[in-house]
């Protein structure tokens, strides 16, 4: 048989297939797996039932179950393993056993003689499954039976009230047997306290594929298939932007993975449309019947939910169907017990969907009429990019192949690109909920998808906040090749080369900002403050008030100004300033008192400095700002160069704000640990730390720049 | 040991049950026992254990006779185990046997739907425990019989009540006859209701009155913690203070071994370090979550089924409602005043007593020492307390 990864039927896959492709349930496989062992050498006895949507790889977990049991030493002589045939019915409680009885004498032919089945017809009802049992039991012996069981839901359904007592009695009156059980959703059978299954099961709700595990099953398909190319592909910015999108397609099921893994890599149009068609063609009527199985109006709700790409609430179900909301209400209900739609809560109300993202296939071809399936053109889509189609068009042959790729074209013509919705989605998800390393994520993806300088913008201003500058400064090229007329992507890749302490090439950045547009207030502003970095006060303070005359009332030039003139001492007007801008934006959130307080030091002759802080302190008070003045002030610890500075010179620094403090309990605690901060380096000793409780101790040791403890 | 909830422990594992066990083997040498137990307390855990480690001279046979569902299957259920349990001895009487050749109903042979003018099965379970106790066998046999209610409701659809009430009557008649005959009965839902339903069909009977009632009661405090711990261990889950989680996990639990080893469970599928606060979390997500995984929605949705008096179920969700927010176990009277408060329907004080008493047997009330109703259970009127929004 072909080395291959079936579809449909996991167990029929090679093993060895299996583990090299088994994604996102390692933990979940041990814990399992140790608990059959438990189960095999203790009396203990585990039941667990996994439930999940049909497609989310239940069928691959239990034979992994299967292979790994089976092939563990330790457990061979003590434990039989019965592996029930999928979707084989069963009626009664003698249906059941004689299925495990048959499915454990296949497997251990020596074991377990057949002979019993072949006289159960002879036997009265009554007697067929004592005897059975008996059988059963006697050729098990000593040892424990693992019992795998899928659909369990439908295996319940046929054994009815009368099936389950019994085989519940039989489990508690003999427990030799361990169960590791499958069900599409939870049933009433295990989940209503009313009948005899329930609690009995360890249930585990099976999770769909995140992004990251969906790109690791692709990367595990691609290696398995000796795909290096298509493996390292899937990590590059384009890549994951594409399995982002088919992500999408496939609603985080891993057979929809492994249905489209196999066309992803196809070098020739020709060879993947056609195929690919004829696939989704082929897997139509199956689930056109899943289909049949509904009443009518199942059928019509479950037809509208094919048509939709989004959840969607029972109202606007009702509404569409011409139906009462409650009744709608029942029917979703009833669909979600069976396992054909999920459902999302959002706020009070609950919105649905398909679990099966391939269902829409049952209605594409009542649809689309001859047309190619939407399936196939939003796979497209996703893959290829427009001039990619495009070229493929010019060379395709087919006719199959040229309407999908027109069709493609088309679509993408209208403004219709999957791969950028779902992206600018997850970027204004991880944005919402504050992720900034998924934003980044997104944001590569999406700059590399759509190569515009605004997302290449976009995407170096996260970076930048991240504080990865380098990189930052990078995309700010990247945007500046593809539009070198952006004042915007000057200016920002100056605040990541001044964050870089580069002052000379963020004031060149600065400069051409201003070339491109003169009354940019932040690039006046910002280059006021590379300025400043390299001590260059008077030209500094000349940009920062370009800034105020452009834009008086704009906070960050207001707080930069009282810094500037206190570096060319000019105090009454800096104090002024300070006193002023703190009036105009009481929240002070562009002050930066560490820089005021380091410059007042630094600058203040010895008779000045008590004065000086003591006008601060009043400032600051005033503006209802001690508390960020504290912060200031045990921040400057890292900048005082105690090499530079006498003991005397030290502790006067320490006296001074001590005395201008006196009477400030919102200052007490910063001036503490200002105090011992000072100590130190004096002292160079850290047991003077021990002065300070644990907490303000961390405090100091972080401000000094001291390793942690 | 691993978390299991709900499926078969291993005897050996069963914590903090040996001084229940030791009274009912003490009760069982006078009397027969009914256990009365909330269901996912463990009793069929302790009769497990009682079989599996029997004192000498006993020798305990259990039974789950839920997938009884005639007279005839309970009848050859206990025809067997008898003669199992005479096939070990020399036999001096055999009227089981005599009865079951003279009838020409062979044992593994002739259909059991073939029936005689008198109830076949009356006699072989007579006649089977006739045998019983007239051999005298070094052991004694008694049998558990777990899930006995659900077994004559299932008798009550399949052949009607009066056949559910001959097997009690007969049962009663042979351990008043038999003083010797030892049987335990359990049940996850009250015997009583199932009697209750042969009264309302007019089959007036007591037939259980003279087996000694035995109450399970969840773990006691010490124990709850050795389980929770025993089960952390197992699980590998790490706690930098493990003894004040195992005491959260216990208290959370109500000491219901039931829910410590689902709490453990979830803190294992979480992945997340065993803390007070961390299964102060599981357990508050039990008690919220839409699905309800605990099922503790069935201490509601039972009370129609188990209240069909009148509207005596109205009456119980008010009475629980009262308590749930109290701050003390409150009296007759003032939960009667309170009543009256919120409904006009409720005026007769006999009713609310009667109705108080079946609650207790239910498992939704206890009685403080002096006379006071409180919830049976901490953690089912935090559930009431969150489901009604009170």
């Amino acid at each position: 048989m072909r080395d291959f990864i079936w579809r449909f039927s996991p167990n029929r896959t090679p093993p060895e297939k299996l583990e090299a492709i088994f994604v996102q349930r390692q933990a979940l496989l041990e814990d399992t797996l140790e608990r059959i062992a438990e189960s095999v050498t203790t009396g203990n006895k585990h039941h667990l039932l996994l439930v999940g949507p049909r497609g989310i790889g239940k069928t691959h977990f239990v034979s992994l179950v299967h292979h790994r049991a089976a092939g563990d030493a330790s457990l061979a002589a003590r434990m039989r393993i019965a592996r029930l045939a999928e979707d084989e019915t069963t009626t009664s409680f003698i249906h059941l056993l004689t299925r495990i009885y048959r499915s454990l004498a296949q497997a251990y032919p020596s074991e377990f003689p057949t002979d019993i089945l072949s006289q159960l017809p002879d036997l009265p009802l009554d007697e067929m499954p004592r005897q059975l049992q008996a059988a059963l039991l006697q050729n098990l012996g000593q040892r424990a039976c693992l019992l795998l069981v899928e659909n369990l839901d439908m295996l319940f359904r046929g054994l009815g009230d009368e099936g389950q007592k019994q085989w519940r009695a039989f489990l508690q009156e003999h427990p030799v047997i361990c169960t590791v059980a499958t069900s599409q959703q939870l049933f009433a059978d295990v989940s209503q306290r009313e009948n005899p299954f329930f609690g009995f099961f360890e249930t585990i709700h099976l999770q769909p594929l995140s992004l990251e595990e969906a790109t690791d099953l692709l990367q595990r398909i691609a290696a398995t298939s000796g795909q290096q190319e298509l493996q390292a592909y899937l990590s590059t910015a384009e890549g994951r932007s594409r399995v982002r999108a088919l992500h999408h397609l496939a609603g985080g099921n891993h057979r929809v993975y492994i249905v489209l893994s196999e066309f992803i890599t196809r070098q020739s149009m020709e060879d993947l449309v056609v195929p690919l068609q004829k696939m989704l063609d082929d897997l139509t009527p199956y689930y056109q019947e899943r289909l049949r199985w509904l009443s009518p109006q199942q059928r019509q709700i479950m037809e509208f939910l094919c048509t939709r790409t989004s959840p969607c609430p029972s109202k606007e179900i009702a509404r569409h169907l011409l139906a009462a909301e409650n009744t709608i209400g029942g029917q979703m209900k009833k669909l979600r017990e069976l396992g054909y739609v999920m459902s999302h809560t959002r706020g009070r109300e609950s919105l649905y969907e398909l679990t099966e993202p391939l269902l829409r296939l049952s209605q594409e071809v009542k649809e689309t009429g001859g047309e190619p399936l939407r399936l196939v053109v939003e796979f497209l889509l996703v893959w290829y990019s427009r001039e990619q189609l495009e070229g493929q068009l010019r060379t395709a042959q087919g006719a199959i192949t040229r309407d999908c790729l027109s069709a493609a074209i088309t679509s993408a013509n209208a403004g219709n690109d999957p791969r950028l919705q779902v992206l600018q989605t997850a970027i204004d998800e991880a944005r919402a909920a504050g992720r900034l390393d998924q934003a980044i994520l997104a944001l590569e993806e999406k700059a590399h998808a759509t190569n515009a300088a605004d997302d290449w913008f976009e995407f170096g201003y996260f970076l930048w906040k991240a504080k990865r500058h380098e990189e930052a400064i990078t995309c700010y090229d990247r945007a500046l090749q593809i539009a070198p007329g952006d004042a915007g992507a000057w200016n920002n890749k100056g605040i990541a080369l001044h964050d870089l302490q580069r002052y000379e090439e963020a004031i060149e950045c600065y400069g051409r900002a201003l070339r491109l547009d003169p009354q940019c207030v932040y690039a006046w502003n910002n280059k006021g403050h590379a300025l400043a970095g390299l001590q260059r006060y008077e030209e500094a303070l000349e940009c920062v008030d370009r800034a105020l005359q452009i834009d008086t009332k704009l906070a960050a030039p207001q707080f930069n100004r009282p810094w500037l003139l206190f570096a060319l001492r000019r105090w009454r007007e800096g104090f002024d300033q300070l006193r002023q801008a703190y009036a105009q934006h009481p929240d002070g959130i562009h002050d930066s008192p560490q820089t005021i307080v380091q410059q007042v030091l630094r600058n203040s002759a010895a008779e000045q400095l008590l004065e000086h802080v003591r006008e601060l302190v009043a400032i600051y008070a005033g503006a209802k700002q001690l508390p960020r003045l504290g912060e200031g002030l045990v921040g400057i610890l890292a900048q005082i160069d105690a090499s530079m500075l006498s003991e005397q010179a030290l502790y006067l620094l320490r006296d001074v704000w001590r005395e201008a403090s006196q009477g400030k309990p919102e200052l007490e605690i910063p001036m503490r640990i200002y105090g011992v901060g000072i100590e130190y380096l004096v002292k160079q000793d850290e047991r003077v730390l021990l002065d300070l409780i644990e907490t303000e101790r961390r405090i100091a040791r972080q401000a000094l720049g001291l390793q942690a403890m | 040991m691993k978390a299991n909830p709900g499926g078969n422990i291993d005897p050996a594992a069963v914590l903090g049950r040996d001084e229940l066990i030791q009274t009912i083997w003490e009760i069982l040498e006078q009397q027969s026992v009914r256990l009365n137990a909330e269901r996912r307390i463990g009793k069929t855990s302790i009769i497990r254990k009682m079989c599996a480690e029997p004192p000498a001279g006993w020798l305990p046979v259990f039974q789950d006779l839920e997938g009884v569902h005639t007279a005839e299957q309970f009848s050859r259920q206990v025809f067997e185990v008898v003669q199992n349990f005479l096939g070990r001895w020399k036999r001096t009487a055999n009227r089981a046997e005599q009865f079951l050749k003279e009838s020409k109903i062979g044992v593994g042979g002739a259909s059991w739907e073939h029936r005689g003018p008198h109830s076949y099965w009356q006699d072989l379970v007579v006649k089977s425990i006739e045998d019983l106790v007239d051999e005298k066998c070094e052991q004694r046999l008694v049998f558990f019989w777990d899930e006995v209610p659900y077994m004559l409701g299932n008798i009550c659809r399949r052949q009607g009540e009066e056949v559910a009430v001959q097997i009690l009557d007969t049962l009663r008649s042979l351990r008043q006859t038999h003083t010797d005959f030892r049987v335990v009965f359990t049940g996850s839902i009250g015997l009583h209701h199932v009697l209750a339903r042969l009264h309302d069909a007019h089959l007036a009977t007591e037939p259980v009155n003279d087996m000694y009632p035995v109450e399970v009661t969840p773990l006691a405090p010490v124990h709850a913690h050795q389980l929770a711990a025993a089960l952390l261990s197992g699980e590998r889950i790490p706690s930098s203070d493990c003894q004040a989680a195992t005491e959260a996990i216990a208290e959370q639990a109500d000491y219901f071994p039931f829910y410590i080893h689902h709490i453990v469970r979830c803190l294992k599928s979480n992945g997340t370090t065993a803390t007070p606060e961390s299964v102060l979390e599981v357990v508050q997500r039990q008690l919220v979550d839409a699905n309800d995984p605990w099922e503790l929605a069935h201490y509601r949705t039972r009370i129609p089924g188990y209240y069909q008096t009148g509207n005596d179920a109205e009456l119980v969700a008010l009475v629980l409602d009262c308590l749930a927010p109290a701050a003390e176990p409150l009296g007759v009277q003032e939960i009667f005043n309170r009543i009256q408060n919120q409904s006009a329907g409720h005026t007769e004080r006999e009713r609310l007593l009667k109705v108080l008493r079946l609650m207790e047997r239910d498992h939704y009330l206890s009685r403080t020492l002096d006379g006071k109703y409180q919830f049976r259970f901490p953690l089912i009127r935090r559930w009431w307390r969150l489901d009604r929004g009170l």
